[in-house]
Protein backbone atom coordinates (compact mmCIF):
# COMPACT_ATOMS: atom_id res chain seq x y z
CA UNK A 1 0.00 0.00 0.00
CA UNK A 2 2.84 2.61 0.67
CA UNK A 3 4.94 1.90 -2.03
CA UNK A 4 2.01 2.25 -4.41
CA UNK A 5 0.95 5.38 -2.48
CA UNK A 6 4.99 6.43 -3.06
CA UNK A 7 4.81 5.90 -6.49
CA UNK A 8 0.81 7.50 -7.62
CA UNK A 9 2.05 10.39 -5.50
CA UNK A 10 5.68 11.07 -7.41
CA UNK A 11 3.81 10.16 -10.12
CA UNK A 12 1.47 13.49 -9.81
CA UNK A 13 4.56 15.67 -10.31
CA UNK A 14 6.63 13.57 -12.19
CA UNK A 15 3.78 14.26 -14.71
CA UNK A 16 2.62 17.51 -13.72
CA UNK A 17 -0.90 16.92 -12.96
CA UNK A 18 -0.64 17.49 -9.53
CA UNK A 19 1.00 21.53 -10.88
CA UNK A 20 -1.84 21.59 -13.64
CA UNK A 21 -4.31 20.81 -10.51
CA UNK A 22 -2.85 23.23 -7.97
CA UNK A 23 -2.48 26.13 -11.10
CA UNK A 24 -6.52 25.55 -11.98
CA UNK A 25 -7.76 24.92 -8.40
CA UNK A 26 -5.78 28.10 -7.68
CA UNK A 27 -6.99 30.21 -10.42
CA UNK A 28 -10.86 29.41 -10.13
CA UNK A 29 -10.46 29.49 -6.53
CA UNK A 30 -8.60 33.28 -6.48
CA UNK A 31 -11.19 34.51 -8.81
CA UNK A 32 -14.22 33.54 -6.97
CA UNK A 33 -12.06 34.74 -3.83
CA UNK A 34 -11.80 38.43 -5.58
CA UNK A 35 -15.21 38.40 -7.20
CA UNK A 36 -17.53 37.11 -4.24
CA UNK A 37 -15.48 37.86 -0.97
CA UNK A 38 -13.05 40.96 -1.84
CA UNK A 39 -15.35 42.76 -4.18
CA UNK A 40 -18.47 42.26 -1.90
CA UNK A 41 -17.02 44.00 0.81
CA UNK A 42 -17.76 40.99 3.19
CA UNK A 43 -15.08 38.77 5.50
CA UNK A 44 -17.76 36.19 5.63
CA UNK A 45 -15.98 32.79 3.92
CA UNK A 46 -19.06 30.53 4.41
CA UNK A 47 -20.33 31.48 1.12
CA UNK A 48 -17.02 31.05 -1.13
CA UNK A 49 -16.43 27.13 0.85
CA UNK A 50 -20.15 26.10 0.81
CA UNK A 51 -21.11 26.99 -3.13
CA UNK A 52 -18.08 28.48 -5.26
CA UNK A 53 -15.50 26.40 -4.17
CA UNK A 54 -17.69 23.27 -5.07
CA UNK A 55 -17.15 23.62 -8.88
CA UNK A 56 -13.58 23.45 -8.47
CA UNK A 57 -13.31 21.26 -6.34
CA UNK A 58 -15.19 19.33 -9.14
CA UNK A 59 -12.98 20.35 -11.97
CA UNK A 60 -9.89 19.08 -9.98
CA UNK A 61 -11.33 15.74 -8.51
CA UNK A 62 -12.29 15.01 -12.03
CA UNK A 63 -8.54 15.82 -13.67
CA UNK A 64 -7.38 13.40 -10.80
CA UNK A 65 -9.55 11.05 -12.00
CA UNK A 66 -7.95 10.65 -15.18
CA UNK A 67 -5.01 9.27 -13.76
CA UNK A 68 -5.98 6.52 -11.75
CA UNK A 69 -6.27 3.48 -13.75
CA UNK A 70 -6.56 4.71 -17.08
CA UNK A 71 -3.14 4.97 -16.66
CA UNK A 72 -2.04 1.79 -15.45
CA UNK A 73 -4.50 -0.14 -17.70
CA UNK A 74 -2.61 1.62 -21.21
CA UNK A 75 0.89 0.96 -19.57
CA UNK A 76 -0.10 -2.39 -18.74
CA UNK A 77 1.66 -2.09 -15.37
CA UNK A 78 -2.18 -3.17 -13.83
CA UNK A 79 -0.29 -6.62 -14.35
CA UNK A 80 2.72 -5.80 -12.09
CA UNK A 81 0.07 -4.35 -9.35
CA UNK A 82 -2.34 -7.41 -9.16
CA UNK A 83 0.11 -10.25 -9.96
CA UNK A 84 2.31 -8.73 -6.89
CA UNK A 85 1.94 -10.21 -3.18
CA UNK A 86 -0.20 -7.51 -2.51
CA UNK A 87 -4.56 -6.82 -1.99
CA UNK A 88 -6.02 -5.17 -4.35
CA UNK A 89 -7.22 -2.83 -1.40
CA UNK A 90 -3.95 -1.95 -0.71
CA UNK A 91 -3.56 -0.67 -3.95
CA UNK A 92 -6.69 0.93 -3.83
CA UNK A 93 -5.82 2.87 -0.51
CA UNK A 94 -2.84 3.71 -1.83
CA UNK A 95 -4.32 5.50 -5.03
CA UNK A 96 -6.84 6.70 -3.05
CA UNK A 97 -4.36 8.51 -0.16
CA UNK A 98 -2.23 9.81 -3.04
CA UNK A 99 -5.16 11.50 -4.76
CA UNK A 100 -6.39 13.17 -1.13
CA UNK A 101 -2.65 14.38 -0.59
CA UNK A 102 -3.07 16.49 -3.84
CA UNK A 103 -6.52 17.66 -3.13
CA UNK A 104 -5.20 18.50 0.53
CA UNK A 105 -2.53 20.27 -1.18
CA UNK A 106 -4.83 22.42 -3.30
CA UNK A 107 -7.25 23.20 -0.29
CA UNK A 108 -4.12 24.89 1.27
CA UNK A 109 -4.08 27.74 -0.86
CA UNK A 110 -7.29 29.00 0.38
CA UNK A 111 -5.10 29.57 3.60
CA UNK A 112 -4.10 32.61 1.96
CA UNK A 113 -7.38 33.91 1.57
CA UNK A 114 -7.90 33.67 5.06
CA UNK A 115 -4.78 35.15 5.72
CA UNK A 116 -6.17 38.28 3.64
CA UNK A 117 -9.21 38.38 5.40
CA UNK A 118 -7.15 38.40 8.57
CA UNK A 119 -5.19 41.21 7.63
CA UNK A 120 -8.15 43.23 5.78
CA UNK A 121 -11.26 42.36 8.45
CA UNK A 122 -12.27 39.95 10.86
CA UNK A 123 -13.14 36.29 9.85
CA UNK A 124 -14.84 33.91 11.86
CA UNK A 125 -11.75 31.59 13.00
CA UNK A 126 -14.17 29.00 14.09
CA UNK A 127 -16.46 28.98 10.62
CA UNK A 128 -13.22 28.66 8.87
CA UNK A 129 -11.96 25.97 10.73
CA UNK A 130 -15.35 23.66 9.62
CA UNK A 131 -15.03 24.54 6.73
CA UNK A 132 -11.35 23.39 6.50
CA UNK A 133 -12.56 20.24 7.63
CA UNK A 134 -16.11 20.19 6.01
CA UNK A 135 -13.79 20.53 2.79
CA UNK A 136 -11.39 18.05 3.42
CA UNK A 137 -14.65 15.61 4.24
CA UNK A 138 -15.93 16.50 0.93
CA UNK A 139 -13.41 15.86 -0.76
CA UNK A 140 -12.77 12.36 0.37
CA UNK A 141 -15.73 11.58 -0.71
CA UNK A 142 -15.21 12.96 -3.69
CA UNK A 143 -11.73 11.72 -4.43
CA UNK A 144 -13.07 7.76 -3.30
CA UNK A 145 -16.26 8.65 -6.14
CA UNK A 146 -13.53 9.71 -8.73
CA UNK A 147 -11.62 6.61 -7.83
CA UNK A 148 -14.51 4.14 -8.89
CA UNK A 149 -15.70 5.88 -11.82
CA UNK A 150 -12.08 5.61 -13.35
CA UNK A 151 -12.03 1.79 -12.16
CA UNK A 152 -14.94 1.32 -14.66
CA UNK A 153 -13.20 2.68 -17.57
CA UNK A 154 -9.97 2.54 -19.45
CA UNK A 155 -11.12 5.65 -21.19
CA UNK A 156 -9.48 8.94 -19.16
CA UNK A 157 -11.13 11.45 -20.94
CA UNK A 158 -14.55 8.92 -19.99
CA UNK A 159 -13.06 9.11 -16.53
CA UNK A 160 -13.02 12.99 -15.78
CA UNK A 161 -15.99 13.28 -17.96
CA UNK A 162 -17.72 11.01 -15.88
CA UNK A 163 -16.81 12.11 -12.73
CA UNK A 164 -17.39 15.16 -13.18
CA UNK A 165 -20.95 14.54 -14.60
CA UNK A 166 -21.85 12.33 -11.54
CA UNK A 167 -21.20 15.61 -9.46
CA UNK A 168 -22.83 17.63 -11.54
CA UNK A 169 -25.83 15.34 -11.08
CA UNK A 170 -25.31 15.53 -7.96
CA UNK A 171 -25.73 19.17 -7.16
CA UNK A 172 -28.89 19.25 -9.42
CA UNK A 173 -30.67 16.30 -7.30
CA UNK A 174 -31.15 19.98 -4.69
CA UNK A 175 -33.16 21.47 -7.13
CA UNK A 176 -34.72 18.34 -8.53
CA UNK A 177 -35.49 18.32 -4.86
CA UNK A 178 -37.18 21.47 -4.36
CA UNK A 179 -39.48 20.64 -7.88
CA UNK A 180 -40.85 17.47 -6.57
CA UNK A 181 -41.68 19.25 -3.38
CA UNK A 182 -43.76 21.41 -4.98
CA UNK A 183 -45.24 18.87 -6.81
CA UNK A 184 -45.65 16.17 -4.29
CA UNK A 185 -46.21 18.56 -1.10
CA UNK A 186 -46.26 17.54 2.51
CA UNK A 187 -46.96 13.94 1.91
CA UNK A 188 -43.76 13.36 -0.03
CA UNK A 189 -41.35 14.85 2.13
CA UNK A 190 -39.31 11.51 3.08
CA UNK A 191 -38.73 11.41 -0.49
CA UNK A 192 -37.63 14.68 -1.31
CA UNK A 193 -35.57 14.32 1.65
CA UNK A 194 -34.20 11.56 0.21
CA UNK A 195 -33.64 12.61 -3.56
CA UNK A 196 -31.93 15.99 -1.77
CA UNK A 197 -29.84 13.54 0.35
CA UNK A 198 -28.48 12.81 -2.84
CA UNK A 199 -27.15 15.91 -3.10
CA UNK A 200 -23.14 15.57 -1.98
CA UNK A 201 -22.56 19.21 -1.80
CA UNK A 202 -25.40 19.74 0.49
CA UNK A 203 -24.23 17.54 3.19
CA UNK A 204 -21.46 20.49 3.78
CA UNK A 205 -24.12 23.22 4.59
CA UNK A 206 -23.61 23.08 8.18
CA UNK A 207 -19.83 23.53 7.80
CA UNK A 208 -19.94 26.70 6.43
CA UNK A 209 -22.02 27.75 9.14
CA UNK A 210 -19.57 26.93 12.00
CA UNK A 211 -21.08 23.99 13.30
CA UNK A 212 -19.35 19.79 13.13
CA UNK A 213 -22.78 18.22 12.06
CA UNK A 214 -21.97 14.49 13.07
CA UNK A 215 -24.27 12.84 10.51
CA UNK A 216 -22.52 15.06 7.68
CA UNK A 217 -19.41 13.34 9.03
CA UNK A 218 -20.60 10.08 9.10
CA UNK A 219 -21.94 10.54 5.31
CA UNK A 220 -18.84 11.35 4.07
CA UNK A 221 -16.76 8.69 5.47
CA UNK A 222 -19.72 6.21 4.52
CA UNK A 223 -19.61 6.93 1.35
CA UNK A 224 -15.97 7.15 1.01
CA UNK A 225 -15.74 3.91 2.76
CA UNK A 226 -18.64 2.36 0.08
CA UNK A 227 -16.98 3.98 -2.59
CA UNK A 228 -13.67 2.47 -1.93
CA UNK A 229 -15.25 -1.03 -1.55
CA UNK A 230 -16.79 -0.73 -4.42
CA UNK A 231 -13.83 -0.09 -6.43
CA UNK A 232 -12.11 -2.65 -4.89
CA UNK A 233 -15.09 -4.82 -5.94
CA UNK A 234 -14.87 -3.90 -9.58
CA UNK A 235 -11.33 -4.77 -10.06
CA UNK A 236 -12.09 -8.22 -8.49
CA UNK A 237 -14.45 -8.93 -10.65
CA UNK A 238 -12.63 -8.44 -13.78
CA UNK A 239 -10.35 -10.71 -12.79
CA UNK A 240 -13.01 -13.07 -13.50
CA UNK A 241 -15.35 -11.92 -16.34
CA UNK B 1 5.76 -27.00 -7.31
CA UNK B 2 2.58 -25.90 -9.89
CA UNK B 3 -0.09 -27.85 -9.92
CA UNK B 4 -2.76 -27.01 -13.08
CA UNK B 5 -5.85 -28.51 -13.16
CA UNK B 6 -8.90 -28.29 -15.11
CA UNK B 7 -8.08 -24.94 -15.85
CA UNK B 8 -10.75 -23.61 -18.22
CA UNK B 9 -10.76 -19.57 -19.16
CA UNK B 10 -14.20 -18.40 -21.26
CA UNK B 11 -15.05 -15.34 -21.96
CA UNK B 12 -18.84 -15.05 -22.66
CA UNK B 13 -19.13 -18.28 -25.05
CA UNK B 14 -16.07 -18.22 -26.50
CA UNK B 15 -13.74 -20.67 -24.60
CA UNK B 16 -10.15 -19.67 -24.84
CA UNK B 17 -8.55 -21.97 -22.25
CA UNK B 18 -9.96 -25.71 -22.00
CA UNK B 19 -9.62 -28.05 -19.45
CA UNK B 20 -5.61 -27.73 -19.24
CA UNK B 21 -4.05 -30.29 -16.88
CA UNK B 22 -0.75 -29.90 -16.04
CA UNK B 23 2.16 -30.26 -13.10
CA UNK B 24 5.51 -28.44 -13.32
CA UNK B 25 8.29 -29.79 -11.09
CA UNK B 26 11.18 -27.97 -9.25
CA UNK B 27 13.78 -26.60 -11.42
CA UNK B 28 12.51 -27.45 -14.85
CA UNK B 29 12.29 -24.98 -17.51
CA UNK B 30 9.34 -25.35 -19.89
CA UNK B 31 8.35 -24.32 -23.13
CA UNK B 32 4.37 -23.11 -23.24
CA UNK B 33 3.79 -23.52 -27.31
CA UNK B 34 1.52 -22.30 -29.61
CA UNK B 35 0.51 -20.41 -32.35
CA UNK B 36 -0.86 -16.54 -31.82
CA UNK B 37 -3.94 -16.68 -30.01
CA UNK B 38 -3.45 -20.41 -28.50
CA UNK B 39 -4.79 -19.07 -24.98
CA UNK B 40 -1.34 -18.80 -24.06
CA UNK B 41 -1.11 -15.30 -22.29
CA UNK B 42 -4.32 -15.90 -21.07
CA UNK B 43 -2.99 -19.34 -18.98
CA UNK B 44 -0.55 -17.23 -18.03
CA UNK B 45 -2.15 -14.58 -16.77
CA UNK B 46 -4.50 -17.54 -14.79
CA UNK B 47 -0.98 -19.02 -13.86
CA UNK B 48 0.39 -15.57 -12.00
CA UNK B 49 -3.29 -14.85 -10.37
CA UNK B 50 -4.12 -11.64 -12.83
CA UNK B 51 -7.17 -13.55 -14.31
CA UNK B 52 -9.41 -15.78 -12.65
CA UNK B 53 -9.87 -19.31 -13.93
CA UNK B 54 -13.66 -19.87 -14.87
CA UNK B 55 -13.32 -23.44 -13.57
CA UNK B 56 -10.18 -25.15 -12.34
CA UNK B 57 -7.37 -24.62 -9.71
CA UNK B 58 -4.04 -23.35 -9.67
CA UNK B 59 -2.00 -24.58 -7.08
CA UNK B 60 1.79 -22.95 -6.67
CA UNK B 61 3.68 -25.00 -3.84
CA UNK B 62 1.27 -26.22 -2.63
CA UNK B 63 -1.16 -23.01 -1.78
CA UNK B 64 -4.16 -22.47 -4.17
CA UNK B 65 -4.15 -19.40 -5.56
CA UNK B 66 -7.25 -18.10 -5.28
CA UNK B 67 -7.39 -19.04 -1.32
CA UNK B 68 -3.70 -17.50 -0.23
CA UNK B 69 -2.99 -15.43 -3.08
CA UNK B 70 -0.42 -14.02 -0.74
CA UNK B 71 1.78 -17.00 -0.45
CA UNK B 72 1.16 -18.24 -3.45
CA UNK B 73 1.77 -14.77 -5.85
CA UNK B 74 5.19 -14.44 -3.86
CA UNK B 75 7.28 -17.57 -4.96
CA UNK B 76 6.33 -16.21 -8.71
CA UNK B 77 7.98 -13.66 -10.67
CA UNK B 78 6.29 -12.82 -13.90
CA UNK B 79 6.85 -11.11 -16.92
CA UNK B 80 3.81 -10.42 -19.37
CA UNK B 81 3.96 -9.95 -22.67
CA UNK B 82 4.05 -6.29 -22.67
CA UNK B 83 6.54 -5.50 -19.55
CA UNK B 84 4.82 -3.67 -17.03
CA UNK B 85 6.88 -0.54 -16.76
CA UNK B 86 6.12 3.04 -15.87
CA UNK B 87 7.85 4.91 -18.46
CA UNK B 88 7.56 8.43 -15.90
CA UNK B 89 10.51 6.62 -13.77
CA UNK B 90 13.76 5.62 -13.48
CA UNK B 91 15.08 2.42 -13.82
CA UNK B 92 16.35 2.32 -10.36
CA UNK B 93 13.08 4.14 -9.20
CA UNK B 94 11.14 1.62 -11.03
CA UNK B 95 12.61 -1.11 -9.23
CA UNK B 96 12.93 0.23 -5.80
CA UNK B 97 8.94 0.39 -6.10
CA UNK B 98 8.55 -2.80 -7.05
CA UNK B 99 10.82 -3.92 -4.42
CA UNK B 100 8.57 -2.52 -1.82
CA UNK B 101 5.54 -3.89 -3.28
CA UNK B 102 6.35 -6.97 -3.62
CA UNK B 103 6.96 -6.74 0.53
CA UNK B 104 11.02 -8.08 0.31
CA UNK B 105 12.61 -8.86 3.30
CA UNK B 106 16.34 -8.67 1.31
CA UNK B 107 18.50 -5.96 2.06
CA UNK B 108 17.38 -3.55 -0.82
CA UNK B 109 20.54 -1.64 -2.25
CA UNK B 110 22.24 -5.51 -1.98
CA UNK B 111 19.35 -7.07 -3.58
CA UNK B 112 19.06 -4.46 -6.35
CA UNK B 113 22.26 -4.34 -7.11
CA UNK B 114 22.52 -8.27 -7.48
CA UNK B 115 19.40 -8.11 -9.90
CA UNK B 116 20.48 -5.27 -12.17
CA UNK B 117 23.71 -7.21 -12.35
CA UNK B 118 21.96 -10.61 -13.69
CA UNK B 119 20.38 -8.65 -16.26
CA UNK B 120 22.95 -6.09 -16.92
CA UNK B 121 21.43 -2.76 -16.25
CA UNK B 122 23.62 -1.38 -14.12
CA UNK B 123 24.93 1.13 -16.17
CA UNK B 124 21.74 2.62 -17.13
CA UNK B 125 19.62 2.70 -13.82
CA UNK B 126 19.79 6.39 -13.45
CA UNK B 127 17.91 6.48 -16.88
CA UNK B 128 14.07 7.31 -17.77
CA UNK B 129 12.68 3.87 -18.73
CA UNK B 130 11.24 5.81 -21.35
CA UNK B 131 13.75 6.28 -23.31
CA UNK B 132 15.63 3.08 -22.86
CA UNK B 133 15.21 0.43 -25.95
CA UNK B 134 13.40 -2.14 -26.25
CA UNK B 135 15.76 -5.02 -25.27
CA UNK B 136 16.25 -2.74 -22.31
CA UNK B 137 12.98 -2.42 -21.47
CA UNK B 138 12.85 -5.96 -21.59
CA UNK B 139 15.64 -6.69 -19.10
CA UNK B 140 14.17 -3.78 -16.61
CA UNK B 141 10.78 -6.33 -16.74
CA UNK B 142 12.85 -9.07 -16.60
CA UNK B 143 14.67 -7.26 -13.33
CA UNK B 144 11.30 -6.87 -12.15
CA UNK B 145 10.21 -10.44 -11.76
CA UNK B 146 13.42 -11.14 -10.25
CA UNK B 147 13.10 -9.06 -7.62
CA UNK B 148 12.08 -10.88 -4.34
CA UNK B 149 14.05 -13.94 -5.39
CA UNK B 150 10.96 -16.31 -6.91
CA UNK B 151 11.46 -20.01 -7.45
CA UNK B 152 9.01 -19.83 -10.37
CA UNK B 153 9.63 -17.40 -13.23
CA UNK B 154 6.68 -17.35 -15.82
CA UNK B 155 7.78 -15.37 -18.97
CA UNK B 156 5.54 -14.43 -21.36
CA UNK B 157 7.41 -14.29 -24.96
CA UNK B 158 9.92 -12.74 -23.78
CA UNK B 159 12.30 -12.21 -27.32
CA UNK B 160 9.39 -10.90 -28.97
CA UNK B 161 10.42 -7.72 -31.05
CA UNK B 162 13.78 -8.01 -29.62
CA UNK B 163 16.79 -7.78 -32.33
CA UNK B 164 18.37 -10.86 -33.17
CA UNK B 165 21.52 -9.98 -30.72
CA UNK B 166 19.14 -9.11 -27.95
CA UNK B 167 17.03 -12.62 -28.70
CA UNK B 168 20.81 -14.81 -28.09
CA UNK B 169 21.41 -12.45 -24.96
CA UNK B 170 18.05 -12.82 -23.24
CA UNK B 171 17.84 -16.57 -23.84
CA UNK B 172 21.00 -17.19 -22.24
CA UNK B 173 19.71 -15.03 -19.78
CA UNK B 174 16.98 -17.84 -19.50
CA UNK B 175 18.76 -20.41 -19.65
CA UNK B 176 21.27 -19.09 -16.51
CA UNK B 177 18.73 -18.39 -14.63
CA UNK B 178 16.63 -21.69 -15.10
CA UNK B 179 19.13 -23.17 -13.12
CA UNK B 180 18.23 -22.87 -10.28
CA UNK B 181 14.71 -21.56 -11.16
CA UNK B 182 11.69 -23.08 -12.55
CA UNK B 183 11.12 -20.76 -15.73
CA UNK B 184 7.79 -21.38 -17.59
CA UNK B 185 8.51 -19.91 -20.77
CA UNK B 186 6.11 -18.97 -23.53
CA UNK B 187 6.89 -18.75 -27.42
CA UNK B 188 5.42 -19.51 -31.16
CA UNK B 189 9.33 -19.71 -31.83
CA UNK B 190 9.86 -23.14 -32.30
CA UNK B 191 13.83 -22.81 -32.28
CA UNK B 192 13.91 -21.02 -29.08
CA UNK B 193 12.09 -23.67 -27.26
CA UNK B 194 14.07 -26.21 -28.68
CA UNK B 195 17.28 -24.07 -27.60
CA UNK B 196 16.20 -23.75 -23.94
CA UNK B 197 13.48 -26.17 -22.80
CA UNK B 198 13.55 -29.35 -21.34
CA UNK B 199 10.07 -29.95 -21.51
CA UNK B 200 7.42 -28.79 -24.09
CA UNK B 201 3.55 -27.95 -24.04
CA UNK B 202 2.02 -27.04 -26.85
CA UNK B 203 -1.32 -25.61 -26.69
CA UNK B 204 -3.76 -25.37 -29.52
CA UNK B 205 -7.08 -23.34 -29.53
CA UNK B 206 -6.92 -23.39 -25.40
CA UNK B 207 -6.90 -27.15 -25.64
CA UNK B 208 -3.55 -29.36 -24.70
CA UNK B 209 -1.79 -30.80 -27.68
CA UNK B 210 1.07 -32.55 -26.07
CA UNK B 211 3.06 -32.43 -23.39
CA UNK B 212 6.64 -33.96 -23.53
CA UNK B 213 10.33 -33.72 -23.11
CA UNK B 214 11.88 -31.79 -26.43
CA UNK B 215 13.95 -34.32 -27.09
CA UNK B 216 11.59 -37.14 -27.27
CA UNK B 217 9.02 -35.10 -29.39
CA UNK B 218 12.20 -34.47 -31.59
CA UNK B 219 13.21 -38.23 -31.94
CA UNK B 220 9.30 -39.40 -32.54
CA UNK B 221 8.99 -37.22 -35.41
CA UNK B 222 12.20 -37.78 -36.73
CA UNK B 223 10.82 -41.00 -38.51
CA UNK B 224 12.53 -40.87 -42.08
CA UNK B 225 15.17 -39.19 -43.86
CA UNK B 226 14.75 -36.70 -45.76
CA UNK B 227 16.86 -34.64 -48.47
CA UNK B 228 16.26 -31.59 -51.00
CA UNK B 229 18.53 -32.86 -53.71
CA UNK B 230 19.34 -30.65 -57.00
CA UNK B 231 20.10 -32.58 -60.18
CA UNK B 232 21.14 -31.47 -63.66
CA UNK B 233 18.37 -34.03 -65.52
CA UNK B 234 15.65 -34.39 -67.15
CA UNK B 235 12.48 -33.82 -65.24
CA UNK B 236 10.90 -36.57 -66.55
CA UNK B 237 12.94 -39.51 -65.99
CA UNK B 238 13.83 -38.15 -62.69
CA UNK B 239 11.42 -39.74 -60.93
CA UNK B 240 10.99 -43.19 -62.27
CA UNK B 241 14.75 -43.81 -61.43
CA UNK B 242 15.11 -42.23 -58.32
CA UNK B 243 11.78 -44.07 -57.06
CA UNK B 244 14.09 -47.64 -58.10
CA UNK B 245 16.42 -46.85 -55.81
CA UNK B 246 16.04 -49.55 -52.69
CA UNK B 247 14.94 -47.99 -49.54
CA UNK B 248 13.80 -45.04 -51.56
CA UNK B 249 9.80 -44.45 -50.28
CA UNK B 250 8.84 -41.22 -51.96
CA UNK B 251 10.56 -38.98 -54.91
CA UNK B 252 8.56 -36.16 -55.17
CA UNK B 253 9.42 -33.17 -57.46
CA UNK B 254 9.71 -29.36 -56.44
CA UNK B 255 10.18 -27.33 -58.85
CA UNK B 256 12.96 -26.09 -61.40
CA UNK B 257 15.07 -23.65 -59.27
CA UNK B 258 17.89 -23.42 -61.67
CA UNK B 259 17.76 -23.79 -65.61
CA UNK B 260 18.52 -27.14 -66.52
CA UNK B 261 18.11 -28.57 -62.83
CA UNK B 262 15.19 -30.08 -60.90
CA UNK B 263 14.51 -30.10 -57.33
CA UNK B 264 13.75 -33.17 -56.08
CA UNK B 265 12.03 -34.35 -52.81
CA UNK B 266 13.33 -37.50 -51.61
CA UNK B 267 12.22 -39.32 -48.34
CA UNK B 268 14.22 -42.74 -47.14
CA UNK B 269 13.89 -45.35 -45.01
CA UNK B 270 14.67 -44.72 -41.42
CA UNK B 271 18.20 -46.65 -41.04
CA UNK B 272 18.85 -46.00 -44.98
CA UNK B 273 21.84 -44.04 -45.54
CA UNK B 274 20.30 -42.97 -49.22
CA UNK B 275 23.00 -40.65 -50.16
CA UNK B 276 25.48 -42.64 -51.38
CA UNK B 277 22.80 -44.76 -53.73
CA UNK B 278 21.48 -41.62 -54.97
CA UNK B 279 25.19 -40.15 -56.12
CA UNK B 280 26.01 -43.91 -57.69
CA UNK B 281 22.36 -43.32 -59.79
CA UNK B 282 22.97 -40.11 -60.79
CA UNK B 283 26.88 -40.81 -61.87
CA UNK B 284 25.74 -43.97 -63.49
CA UNK B 285 23.55 -41.42 -66.03
CA UNK B 286 25.80 -38.65 -65.81
CA UNK B 287 23.77 -36.35 -63.71
CA UNK B 288 25.06 -34.15 -61.68
CA UNK B 289 24.21 -33.31 -58.08
CA UNK B 290 24.41 -29.96 -57.56
CA UNK B 291 23.03 -29.78 -53.97
CA UNK B 292 21.76 -32.11 -51.01
CA UNK B 293 20.50 -30.30 -48.29
CA UNK B 294 19.19 -32.59 -45.33
CA UNK B 295 15.52 -31.42 -44.63
CA UNK B 296 15.60 -31.86 -40.95
CA UNK B 297 12.43 -32.75 -38.56
CA UNK B 298 12.39 -29.78 -36.21
CA UNK B 299 9.71 -29.03 -33.93
CA UNK B 300 8.12 -26.74 -36.08
CA UNK B 301 7.56 -30.10 -38.36
CA UNK B 302 6.08 -31.49 -35.23
CA UNK B 303 4.10 -28.66 -33.93
CA UNK B 304 2.67 -27.64 -37.44
CA UNK B 305 1.63 -31.96 -37.44
CA UNK B 306 -0.15 -31.22 -34.18
CA UNK B 307 -1.92 -28.33 -34.29
CA UNK B 308 -3.05 -29.23 -37.90
CA UNK B 309 -4.48 -32.41 -36.63
CA UNK B 310 -6.30 -30.93 -33.72
CA UNK B 311 -7.26 -27.44 -36.11
CA UNK B 312 -11.21 -27.63 -36.46
CA UNK B 313 -10.42 -26.02 -39.84
CA UNK B 314 -7.83 -27.97 -41.96
CA UNK B 315 -5.50 -26.26 -43.88
CA UNK B 316 -3.49 -28.46 -46.44
CA UNK B 317 -0.27 -26.85 -47.10
CA UNK B 318 1.93 -30.11 -47.45
CA UNK B 319 4.78 -29.87 -44.60
CA UNK B 320 7.77 -30.64 -46.61
CA UNK B 321 7.47 -27.50 -48.27
CA UNK B 322 7.37 -25.19 -44.67
CA UNK B 323 10.34 -27.55 -43.42
CA UNK B 324 12.01 -26.48 -46.78
CA UNK B 325 11.78 -22.99 -46.75
CA UNK B 326 12.92 -22.67 -43.06
CA UNK B 327 16.40 -24.54 -43.70
CA UNK B 328 18.60 -21.75 -45.05
CA UNK B 329 18.90 -21.48 -48.38
CA UNK B 330 20.14 -25.20 -49.97
CA UNK B 331 23.25 -24.43 -50.23
CA UNK B 332 25.32 -26.97 -48.18
CA UNK B 333 26.60 -30.36 -49.64
CA UNK B 334 27.56 -31.41 -46.13
CA UNK B 335 25.24 -33.43 -44.06
CA UNK B 336 24.74 -31.89 -41.08
CA UNK B 337 21.66 -30.92 -39.02
CA UNK B 338 21.02 -27.18 -39.35
CA UNK B 339 19.53 -25.04 -36.35
CA UNK B 340 20.96 -21.81 -37.05
CA UNK B 341 18.18 -19.59 -37.53
CA UNK B 342 18.09 -17.47 -34.45
CA UNK B 343 15.96 -15.35 -35.77
CA UNK B 344 12.17 -14.47 -35.52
Amino acid sequence: MISVFKRELVGYFKNATAYVIFAIYTFLSAMFFCRFVLLNNTSYLGELFGYYLFLVEIVVVSILAMRFFSEEKKNKTEQLLYTAPVRLSGVVIGKYLAGMVVYLGCTLVNLVYVLIIDFLGDPDTGSVFTSFLGTVLLGSAMVAIALFISSLTENPLLAAGGTAASFVLSFLMGTVASFLASWLGQGGLWFTDGVAGLNLFNWFNEFAGGIVPLTSVIFYISITAVFLFLTVRVLERRRWS
Amino acid sequence: MIEVTGLTKRYGRTTVVNNLTFTVRRGEIIGFLGPNGAGKSTTMNMLTGYTAPTVGTVRINGYNLLDAPEKAKTAIGYLPEIPPLYMDMTVDEYLKFVFGLKNCKFPRKEHLDEVCEVVRITHVRHRMIRNLSKGYRQRVGLAQALINDPQILILDEPTVGLDPKEIVEIRNLVRTLGQTRTVILSSHVLSEIQAICERVIIINEGNLVADALTEDLARSAAANSRYIVRIAAPEDQVVPVLSAIPGMLKVEIQGVMEPGTVDVLVEAEKDVDIRRALFETCAKRGWYILVITPVGVSLEDIFLQLVDQTSSKKDDSPLTLDGASESPAGETEKDETEEEDEGE
